[in-house]
């Protein structure tokens, strides 16, 4: 058996080398690393609390517009920025959370998806400040930290997103393995069960949530600097979905899950959705059944599985 | 006279029209035996839901040492010392022993919100688990996921789960239900070895583990308290005995 | 009153069934997308294309809840989801494919384009129309499901399905039965609305939040519920945006929110054990 440390090195390695393997698809790989640590604060309730969420793209655009005024109104400094967003998220995860944590199930979904759609109409109707339909433009980032300024073959941009990533995959490796992290499994399995230990199991959801959209908050900030733009359906509903997908195609409630599915995703899209979307939207639908019925729990799910059936083999 | 460790004060529930417990007057005393029985349906389970808090009374007041504690929600009645196992099985299945334990433990320790990994916590919490797993025989399962386990182990790792947040008054709900027969005896030895100042209140259908469990025997018929006295004096009541033979004899 | 017969086909296949079924939509486009073919190609009047519609769309649920849906009754709430939404994206892809991006328009029959006189005044036909079939099928329901046996072994059957077995009860027959039954709704919504809410590709996707509130606010299973929740929701939802066309849509989805907030279970019969 692989040992966790080893192979949370190996994460790094991978991040640290793909400039190197892929020299010519830098910004391929800053969208994987930006989706990938949305992929992965989502992984936070859907994997590891059990919530069925259809709203993240909330966060993540919310973020990604805090950051984007944040440097149009105030400093360009990309860290300062991401700060903002992942605040900004954050600070709507807290109000959301206690919102939305009230139900459950089909509830739960049906409200996540009002307040994606809530928080979209608000960003078309404050054009102002927003850009409204028309996106929010006429950013300009300055240098990341004074010092690297963005340029124009994506390298930096590149080992800005990977850095970040690799830090967030840092922290979210922090609270999974923290006893806050594992008590989040126990409310999955058993809510029940949770509050006759003595848990206080809205607290703990609710920091859940605050934890995740801050995450996606700081992914949507690092969209909006590196593209330097933000589109109104990086609020979407359908945005929300896909986000979801990386997860699930790469196994939800599992460490390397969101890592894994996101960068799938974003190869797979590019590929099979440079002719024509209606395609990409089959293909998307038809992944999808796979997925439930061929390898539920994702792909990492599947491959632990296959590693485990080859060693019985073995003995 | 000693405050008792809890006392119940004409507590009632009602479910629509139909009310399954009425006005019951009951208290527990540190390091009480007190067995629960009853019929089916007479409202034990209710009861015992309405004193960890699972449930809301629709009369009545709680006290736990003379503070009033019907208002309180069930996780922090735990904290104030009210541990229970369920009628049915309720463990995190899909989790090994040792995690079920672990959590447990975590909250009793009140660091379970602690948001980074610490190795001497860690450390400390397994400590805890591995005590109990010894204590209550478990230790060659501990790693096994719960759902594989055959039911007896299942029903020792909710006890055990419940002894982990060593609590002041345990509430038992029939802690042998659905275990195979010769399993039964190794339920009772662990409950025979319960810490001696613990407050246990038990719900059995097995008169002959009541008698030789209990101090005190509280007899629950359509919700209300039908009898109460020692063993004796339970097994001498005419009503009682008319109760039970009246019941189809069990076993 | 569309959301009404949409909804209520879905109060069938998730309040009944528990299945989260965010396809919904699916069923409700494809009844609005054979009305109109069948009235374009064929020259089938309105009525009987929804008709044709209703029996095709059902024909086509229950041979999906034969073959799909069937093996994820008792799987987590996320594989529905993600089974669902998988539904949608091949739905929206084929509709695209077969009859392009743009919504589909439908010809209504002389006696529903024109003004009806209602007592207090004249209201456009269509919509009489609408909300009268709204409330017939609500009678049809009430008593066909809630009043029934039918209703009751649905019920069994989810609660405890060996023991509904083991009364008798045919359990893949009932399940496939209400979910066509389910399927068969959203197809009359879906064909009845067209003019109200357009047949096109994105309509699974951009209605589904709609259906959902009304499930959800009646709370699970609550078949009359869904009938006046839906009936409140069209009466706020056309006053907020006539009186605030800008601010409409958001404060309707708040609004939704502060209920549930104070009522989380929706308006069902609270049941508990």
């Amino acid at each position: 058996m692989i040992s966790t440390r080893a192979l949370d090195g190996l994460v790094l390695a991978a991040l640290a080398a793909f400039p190197m393997v892929a020299p010519g698809y830098l910004d391929l790989g800053t969208r994987m690393a930006i989706l990938a640590l949305c992929a992965l604060s989502l992984d936070l309730l859907v994997g590891y609390c059990g919530l069925v969420t259809l709203g993240h793209a909330a966060f993540f655009g919310v973020g990604a517009y805090a950051a984007g005024i944040f440097a149009v109104r105030a400093w360009a400094e990309p860290l300062a920025g991401l700060v903002v967003g992942g605040l900004a998220a954050a600070l709507l995860g807290l109000v959301a959370g206690s919102v939305l944590l009230r139900s459950r199930r089909l509830t739960l979904i049906m409200l996540s998806l009002a307040t994606v759609l809530v928080v979209q109409e608000a960003a078309n109707r404050a054009a102002w400040l927003t850009g409204g339909a028309d996106g929010l433009q006429g950013i300009v980032m300055g240098p990341v930290a004074g010092a690297f300024p963005f340029d124009l073959s994506g390298r930096v941009s590149y080992t800005y997103a990977a850095l970040v990533l690799a830090v967030s995959f840092l922290v979210f490796c922090a609270v999974i393995d923290s006893t806050f992290g594992r008590s989040l499994v126990g409310i999955r399995e058993n809510e029940g069960r949770m509050h006759a230990i003595g848990a206080p199991v809205d607290v703990r959801l609710r920091a859940a949530f605050v934890i995740s959209a801050a995450l996606a908050g700081v992914a949507g900030a690092l969209q909006a600097q590196v593209a330097e733009f933000v589109a109104l359906n990086a609020v979407g509903v359908e945005f929300s979905g896909e986000i979801l997908i990386m997860l699930i195609l790469g196994g939800a409630g599992r460490r390397y899950g969101a890592l894994v599915g996101a960068p799938l995703y974003v190869f797979m899209q590019d590929y099979l959705a440079r002719e024509d979307p209606t395609y990409w939207h089959l293909w998307l639908g038809l992944m999808l059944l796979a997925i439930v019925f061929l390898a539920p729990g994702g792909l990492t799910a599947w491959t632990s599985g296959l590693a485990r059936r080859m060693r019985r083999a073995h003995a | 006279m000693p405050e008792p460790l809890l006392e119940l004060g004409g507590v009632s529930r009602r479910f629509g029209s139909l009310e399954v417990v009425r006005h019951v007057d009951l208290s527990l005393e540190r390091g009480e035996r007190r067995a629960l029985v009853g019929p089916n349906g007479a409202g034990k389970t209710t009861l015992i839901n309405l004193i960890s808090g699972r449930l809301p009374p629709s009369g009545g007041r709680i006290w736990m040492r003379g503070r009033d504690v019907t208002a309180m929600r069930e996780a922090r009645r735990v904290k104030a010392g009210i541990g229970r196992t369920f009628q049915v099985t309720s463990l995190f299945r899909r989790l090994a022993i040792e995690e079920n334990l672990a959590l447990a433990v975590a909250e009793h320790l009140g660091v379970a919100g602690r948001l980074r990994p610490d190795r001497a916590l860690r450390s400390r919490i397994d400590a805890r688990v591995a005590e109990i797993t010894a204590m209550l025989h478990l230790d060659d399962y501990v790693t096994r996921p719960v759902e594989v386990l055959p039911y007896g182990i299942q029903r020792m790792v909710e006890l055990g789960i419940a002894l982990a947040l060593e609590p002041s008054i345990l509430l038992l709900d029939e802690p042998a239900a659905g275990v195979p027969r010769a399993d039964v005896g190794l339920i009772f030895e662990a409950v025979d070895r319960l810490p001696k100042e613990l407050a246990v209140l038990l719900i059995e259908h097995d008169i002959d583990v009541v008698f030789r469990f209990a101090r005190r025997v509280t007899v629950l018929v359509a919700g209300e308290i039908y009898a109460e006295g020692t063993p004796h004096e339970i097994s001498d009541h005419p009503g009682v005995r008319a109760l039970y033979l009246g019941e189809a004899p069990r076993g | 009153m569309v959301l009404y017969l949409l909804a209520v086909g879905l109060t069938v296949t998730l309040g009944l069934m528990r299945f989260v079924n965010l396809a919904h939509g699916v069923f409700a486009m494809a009844g609005g997308y054979v009305t109109v073919t069948v009235m374009s190609r064929f020259g089938v009047p309105f009525l009987p294309g929804v008709a044709v519609a209703v029996v095709v769309v059902a024909g086509a649920g229950m041979a999906l809840e034969r073959t799909l849906y069937r093996r994820l009754y008792q799987a987590p709430i996320l594989e529905q989801v993600l089974f669902s939404v998988g539904l949608i994206f091949i739905s929206m892809a084929a509709a695209r494919y077969f009859f392009g991006p743009l919504a589909q328009p439908i010809e209504l029959p002389a006696w529903l384009s024109g003004p009806v006189g209602v007592g207090i005044g004249a209201f456009p036909a269509y919509r009489v129309f609408l909300i009268a079939v709204g409330a017939l099928v609500a009678c049809a329901i009430w008593i066909g499901i809630e009043r029934s046996r039918f209703g009751a072994s649905v019920r069994a059957a989810v609660d405890n399905r060996r023991m509904a077995e083991a009364v008798g009860i045919d359990v893949d027959r009932v399940f496939t039965v209400s979910f066509g039954l389910g399927t068969a709704l959203a197809a009359l919504g879906g064909g009845l609305g067209a003019d109200l809410l357009p047949i096109y590709p994105g309509y699974p996707n951009d209605y589904l939040v709609y259906f959902l509130i009304v499930v959800a606010v009646a709370g699970f299973g609550n078949l009359r519920g869904a009938f006046f929740v839906a009936l409140a929701f069209g009466i706020v939802d056309t006053t907020v945006r006539y009186f605030m066309p800008d601010l409409g849509r958001m404060l309707v989805l708040l609004l939704v929110m502060a209920v549930l907030f104070y009522r989380p279970h929706g308006f069902a019969p609270r049941t508990e054990a």
